[in-house]
């Protein structure tokens, strides 16, 4: 069995018109013995993106901590808030840095980016556990229930949803996907990013 | 060797003195006041700027504050803590680069903000390592820290060349640093809310200044206060735009006498 | 000097004299103060940067002489002082600008390098036996945070942000004569045309495209910005900032 399912949990990402959502399952495991249903795994990064980090849940904490650390040296430097893309590239290259000696982590950004003309764009990415950056234009998705994510998302996501149509695509598609994975459920969490504000619903899943 | 003790930082004088301290501290008393005032609510910074030129680009000023946010001399270390600093400006960007690291690396060991003490303590480790070992020269800055947490609530700091630092309810360093304390020793009472503390940091600032008039061109100013809504200190490097209502609404704002004249 | 303490290589050079000068860097801006006028406008639509290029003798190959050189797609610096010394400076500056790429996948902004090449020229101030670096920099460039911003960098490694600035032997009265010609809206053909006049003050010899050099930041359009946003796809976005060819200067020079 791979690290990479010893604690279980999955990650997914979607584009909408104007805005983006992320979602994530609430269960922590140690490999078929589930231990808690309220790990969270999805983190915010400023006010516009967020990241979200299925993987081996010692290095959730981990690079949540380093990416706080870095994004904070950041801020105070450049006197301005990260960008989505400037902050998929400090994911890539902090993970590839560990290239030889990976954190069990495959990390989805998910946020909205300043366009020149003042106006937000979409942005959603995902890595692998080192650090290759994978930008889509619909969805991203990873850990356990990575495959079945990818089929139910392939069904039911379609373009320019609004903030409470991507609300209900990405939800369902997390709660089908992870019915069927045994090492992910037990309830998600959904945060969706518009330009004024950001929705964050807790949702009841199955917990067996 | 007629200065043959004065030079290294690491030989003491026969005298017991170390020479490069003295003449850091004398650099630092030309420089630009900075002066800091403690209240129970909050801590108040301002400072002079020295350099002015009419062909100085300030339009970056006017951006900033948040989590980052800095000016010429104020500088945030952390969210928690604001830096003002006299001396030479070179040296304490170092100075100012390491503090963020430092409190960075707190957070990230603890999961909590770097009390201020401790932060102050850490950049004075470094000041003094360079008084005792290398053969480098000290560091010519002072520095005033105006910080919160939550064990000692609110502190103001001060730390000089040597190493050495204390807690201050006001202090003042810089040029005229003596008539400002001694402004500051007639007029803080205990207890000052900030409201009053910004009214005395102004007041001193006008009388301890070189210039008659006060104006943003001039003055870097910050307050630290507590944002019982997000139940985190909140630091505020004000904008030149903010600093001259500030003024006004003190009464101390400069006449413009170019559009009196017209 | 092999001694247990690594000899006089682990003192430093600067030291406070009891004044509480730092004489080393005084004596560093003299150097700066000897070398040849160098001047930068920021316009509203871009910024020039201009240096005064003198060869000793004129069977030097002046086309081999550098003296404004490009940092990163958008970033470009000029010097007034030690040539070698702008030289490591610049390969100092280069690397920082690349590390930055490959951390973020953008090049840095202006004040954020600038401060770089800051800390670096800071730290020969402090470190044992090293100088002080004998150059001022003017550093010009463009970034998505600021817009255009030029930076003006000593030896003693402070630095300030200039709408329009002059170092090297000339700067006095480069700086007054800036200051009169100076307005908020100047253009950047009408700062170059600036720069060309204010140089002429006190040019010893012909200024000629041989013995000037010009670089210029331009400020992208928004659908150059659309366009070169992420995914440009070559990752290598369109420069803002370039030198001059010999013949736009002379083509300057003519007008």
């Amino acid at each position: 069995m791979s690290i990479m399912e010893y604690n279980g949990g999955s990650v997914i990402a979607m584009v909408g018109k104007d805005c983006v959502a992320i979602a994530s399952d609430l269960r922590l495991g140690s490999q078929a013995l589930g231990i808690s249903s309220n790990f969270q795994r999805i983190f915010p990064v400023t006010d516009r993106v967020y990241v979200g980090l299925p993987g081996l849940a010692t290095d959730v904490t981990t690079l949540r901590e380093r990416f706080r650390y870095r994004v904070n040296m950041y801020t105070i430097k450049e006197e301005r808030e990260i960008e989505p893309e400037t902050f998929a590239h400090l994911v890539s290259s902090t993970l590839y840095q560990h290239r030889f000696g990976p954190y069990f982590i495959e990390p989805v950004m998910a946020g909205l980016s300043k366009t020149p003309s003042g106006g937000f764009k979409p942005f959603i990415a995902a890595t692998d556990l080192i650090g290759c950056l994978n930008f889509a234009k619909d969805f991203v998705v990873a850990g356990t229930a990575s495959a079945k994510l990818f089929g139910v998302a392939e069904g039911l996501w379609e373009p320019d949803l609004e903030a409470e149509d991507l609300f209900e695509t990405i939800s369902q598609t997390l709660l089908n996907a992870v019915d069927r994975d045994a090492y992910s459920g037990w309830g998600a969490i959904v945060h969706v990013i518009t330009k004024d504000k950001i929705i964050t619903r807790t949702l009841k899943g199955r917990m067996d | 060797m007629a200065r043959r003790y004065d030079s290294r930082t690491t030989i003491f004088s026969p005298e017991g003195r170390l020479y490069q301290i003295e003449y850091a501290m004398e650099a630092i008393s030309h420089a630009g006041t900075v002066l800091g005032v403690l209240a129970k609510d909050g801590v108040v910074l301002a400072a002079e700027k020295r350099v002015t030129g009419k062909l100085l680009d300030l339009s970056s000023a006017k951006e900033g504050g948040g989590y980052g946010g800095s000016g010429e001399k104020m500088f945030l270390l952390n969210s928690n803590v604001i830096g003002g600093v006299a001396g030479i400006t070179s040296d304490a960007n170092s100075l100012v680069n390491y503090a963020r690291t430092v409190a960075q690396q707190h957070l990230l060991q603890y999961n909590d903000d770097i009390p201020v003490e401790l932060l102050a303590q850490r950049l004075c480790d470094m000041k003094q390592g360079y008084t005792q070992f290398g053969g480098l020269r000290p560091f010519g800055v002072s520095l005033l820290y105006a910080g919160y947490d939550p064990h000692y609530h609110f502190q103001l700091y001060h730390s000089d060349p040597s190493g050495n630092y204390s807690g201050w309810k006001a202090t003042c360093i810089g040029a005229n640093n003596g008539t400002a304390q001694s402004l500051l020793k007639q007029e803080y009472k205990d207890d000052l809310g900030v409201e009053e503390a910004i009214g005395l940091v102004l007041r001193v600032m006008s009388k301890t200044m070189d210039s008659t008039t006060l104006g943003s061109e001039k003055l870097e100013f910050a307050v630290l206060t507590y944002d019982e809504a997000a139940k985190a200190p909140k630091a505020k490097i004000y904008k030149p735009a903010e600093i001259d209502a500030l003024l006004r609404a003190e009464g101390l704002a400069k006449k413009d006498e170019d559009t009196e004249m017209k | 000097m092999a001694t247990a303490d690594g000899g006089a290589y682990s003192y430093s050079l600067t030291v406070f004299s009891p004044s509480g000068k730092l004489v080393q860097i005084e004596h560093a801006l003299a150097a700066v103060s000897q070398g040849t006028t160098s001047l930068g406008i920021k316009a509203s639509n871009g910024i020039v940067i201009a240096t005064e290029k003198k060869s000793s003798s004129i069977l030097i190959d002046d086309s081999m002489i550098e003296k404004v050189a490009v940092v990163c797609p958008n970033i470009g610096i000029v010097y007034s002082g030690m040539g070698p010394d702008f030289r490591v400076l610049i390969a100092r500056a280069r690397k920082s600008a690349q590390a930055y790429w490959k951390i973020y996948g953008e090049y840095p902004p202006t004040k954020v390098l600038t401060q770089e090449i800051a800390t670096v020229m800071q730290k020969a101030t402090q470190s044992g036996g090293v100088r002080p670096f004998g150059v001022s920099l003017l550093v010009a460039g463009w970034d998505t945070n600021r817009g255009p911003s030029l930076y003006q960098v000593d030896p003693s490694g402070s630095f300030w942000a200039w709408k329009a600035s002059a170092i090297g032997k000339n700067m006095v009265n480069a700086k007054t004569f800036l200051e009169k010609r100076y307005n908020d809206d100047i253009s950047l053909e009408d700062a170059i045309h600036t720069a060309l006049l204010t140089l002429k003050e006190g040019f010893e010899g012909q200024m000629t495209e041989k013995t000037i050099e010009i670089g210029v930041v331009t400020v992208p359009t928004l659908e150059e910005l659309e366009a070169g946003k992420i995914g440009g796809e070559t990752g290598r976005p369109k420069p803002t900032f370039r030198k001059l060819s010999e013949e736009e200067v002379r083509d300057y020079l003519a007008l």
